[in-house]
């Protein structure tokens, strides 16, 4: 797959490729309320579902040697109905997924970004914004309260855009979070380095605990 | 038992009532917990018109008052102040809050998944609980004159009137299926109690078999063959008993209420003839023409044949290509799904198609882990599709007004 970041494509595109008669194996974002199509951009809404962290007696959340366990106690998901708030506070992170269910065609890769107006108060969106050609599913944002005052949250609040990209690619495998319908909690147990990064943590553990003196006074 | 006990026993349930107002005052947080309170007071109504009619108490009446203060603390409080260990399907809420409003306006509807081992059978359904003073309405009718109670607390029941309670086992929270269960006969009881409490007249001469029958026959005209398979996945109809002559009467109707509005035959020669031998057991057959007579008297929309025809087959297109069943092109016009299209286009996937999103998913054919995990997969998708199907009705209808 190569990526060429120059092509974006145009707003008459975009809207020739969402309303086409042909809906499926195509470029679709369900729903498309309102004006969601503008600057060569379309428009994410806030779904209703998302999970928010909460504070544990765990120490710290190590990323190569996850406690599934502790980590389904960390997380606590919520359910807005129609109309209902959730008031973000400062410092705050929760894991929301798009109202919009995307689906991308093998010609298109898409960047998820904060809209300005949202940015301005102190809200960030999505900290890892690339969606590989193929995807089909519910996005999941990471949004944080950077500011210093509470963010009030509704289902249905237009916080990010997709911009698209042409890329040349024949054929992806499905992802992990293919046809996500809800914010996802990665399975980091899945990660393929996890072992390797384990091996070598063990391995320094060993080495600074049988020879302390290798390493100089200095590391007492 | 004497008397004299008894006003100690409702003198101590006043106090404690008294006492679940105060926590509920000082806790209060939202309408649905000031409701609870307003029926608490209502309760203490009651507790103390008793108690001026002493000539009237007795054990019975004590005791079922007892037994309903004890629901608002173990049962009606712990489903509004939900614990987040079990969360309700929220997905389930719109549709059930539609088809309950059309009888009793108003009415909070609330979701309760609850633990159970027999998720396939009625047991995880159990009748929804209406509100305490419904409930009271219906049992102290002894004790009172039914108009003058209805007359007394008529303005508190428009203020706040009434929640229902749905329960459905926690397992198949998920399931689209489950929903259709709900929408027959567990919402046709609450048809049935509702109209026979709150009504001044004569109560309903309904019996609850023929309540259950009736909401099935309705529930199958208007959600289509999707509750005739979810009725067959709830009762499983090769292994009827005789001790059970409902179960093969309920399938049979449905079957016949689907028949008769041009919906192909969906129940195998096998499983008829189960169902009608142990059918034939059944010593007092209910008036069928009654039944059905009395169904097409309920306000609803039909599923014809025609509709499914129409809304089904691009929905279930949208399936297999790993889309929520949300929104289909009629006629250069993208339309939302209605929630009997969107669940029979479920029904007809799991039943059909499920191995095009395993091959999407590129999972490993012929493995019965991957056939669960494509069905999971598509469960979420319709319940994705129901969540959109509500938001978009909702969004568009605020852009009109």
């Amino acid at each position: 797959m190569t990526r060429d970041r120059s092509s974006a494509i145009s707003d008459q595109e975009l809207n020739s490729r969402l309303n086409g008669r042909e809906r499926t194996n195509e470029l679709t974002v369900m729903p498309l309320l309102g004006h969601s199509v503008r600057g060569g951009a379309v428009d994410l809404r806030l779904g209703p579902r998302f999970v928010s962290l909460r504070r544990t007696a765990t120490s710290a959340l190590d990323p190569i040697s996850v406690d599934s366990t502790a980590v389904a106690r960390m997380l606590e998901e919520r359910h807005l109905a129609l109309g209902e708030s959730y008031h973000l506070h400062p410092g705050e992170l929760i894991l929301a997924a798009t109202l919009e269910y995307i689906s991308l065609p093998l010609d298109l890769a898409a960047n998820v970004t904060s809209r300005s107006s949202y940015g301005r108060v102190g809200l960030v969106i999505a900290t890892a914004p690339y969606v590989h050609p193929g995807y089909k599913g519910c996005l999941t944002l990471e949004l944080a309260n950077v500011g210093s005052t509470p963010v009030v949250m509704y289902s249905g609040l237009p916080v990010a855009q997709l911009s698209f990209v042409r890329v040349h690619t024949e054929a992806t495998r499905p992802s992990r979070y293919s046809l996500a319908t809800g914010p996802l909690f990665p399975p980091l147990e899945q990660d393929a380095d996890r072992i390797k990064l384990q091996r070598l943590r063990d391995e320094y553990a060993r080495s600074v605990r049988t020879a302390p003196d290798a390493l100089g006074p200095d590391a007492l | 038992m004497t008397e004299q006990w008894l006003s100690s026993q409702l003198l101590m349930e006043i106090d404690r009532t008294r006492d679940l107002l105060v926590s509920l005052r000082q806790n209060e947080t939202s309408a649905t917990l000031q409701e609870i309170g307003s029926l608490a007071i209502a309760a203490t109504c009651i507790l103390n018109t008793a108690l001026r009619s002493s000539s009237k108490q007795d054990a019975s009446s004590a005791a079922f008052i007892r037994q309903e203060l004890q629901l608002v603390h173990e049962q009606y409080l712990p489903v509004l102040t939900r614990p987040q260990a079990i969360r309700p399907t929220q997905e389930f809420a719109g549709p059930l809050r539609k088809s309950v409003r059309a009888f009793a306006p108003g009415v909070v509807v609330a979701l309760h998944p609850s633990s159970s081992f027999s998720s396939f059978s009625s047991q995880g359904y159990r009748t929804p609980m209406l509100s305490l003073v419904d409930r009271l309405l219906s049992n102290v009718t002894g004790l009172h004159d039914r108009s003058l109670l209805l007359g007394a607390f008529a303005p508190r029941l428009q203020a706040h009137p009434g929640v229902a309670i749905f329960n459905y086992p926690s397992t198949e929270g998920k399931n689209p299926l489950a929903l259709a269960i709900l929408l027959g006969a567990p919402v046709g009881h609450l048809r049935k109690t509702f109209s026979s409490v709150r009504s001044a007249d004569a109560a309903d001469p309904c019996s609850s078999t023929s309540a259950v029958l009736i909401s099935d026959i309705f529930a199958a005209q208007t959600l289509g063959p999707a509750y005739l398979t979810a009725l067959r996945w709830q009762l499983s109809p090769l292994q009827v008993s005789p001790a059970t002559p409902l179960d093969p009467l309920r399938l049979l109707l449905v079957h016949e209420a689907l028949t008769a509005l041009g919906h192909p035959a969906m129940l195998p020669d096998r499983e008829h003839a189960c169902l009608a031998q142990a059918f034939s057991q059944f010593s007092a057959p209910p008036d069928k023409a009654e039944l059905f007579e009395q169904a097409s008297r309920l306000p609803g929309q039909i599923f014809s044949s025609e509709q499914y025809a129409k809304e089904v087959p691009p929905l279930l297109q949208l399936l297999q290509d790993g889309l929520p069943p949300a929104q289909y092109l009629y006629s250069d016009n993208l339309r939302w799904a209605s929630v009997p299209a969107i669940l029979n286009a479920s029904a007809s996937f799991a039943n059909t198609a499920l191995e095009h999103l395993g091959c999407f998913l590129k999972l490993p054919e012929d493995s019965q882990d991957a056939t669960l995990y494509a069905k999971h997969k598509a469960d979420a998708l319709v319940l994705k599709a129901l969540e959109l199907s509500e938001f978009g009705k909702a969004f568009e209808k605020g852009d009109r007004s």
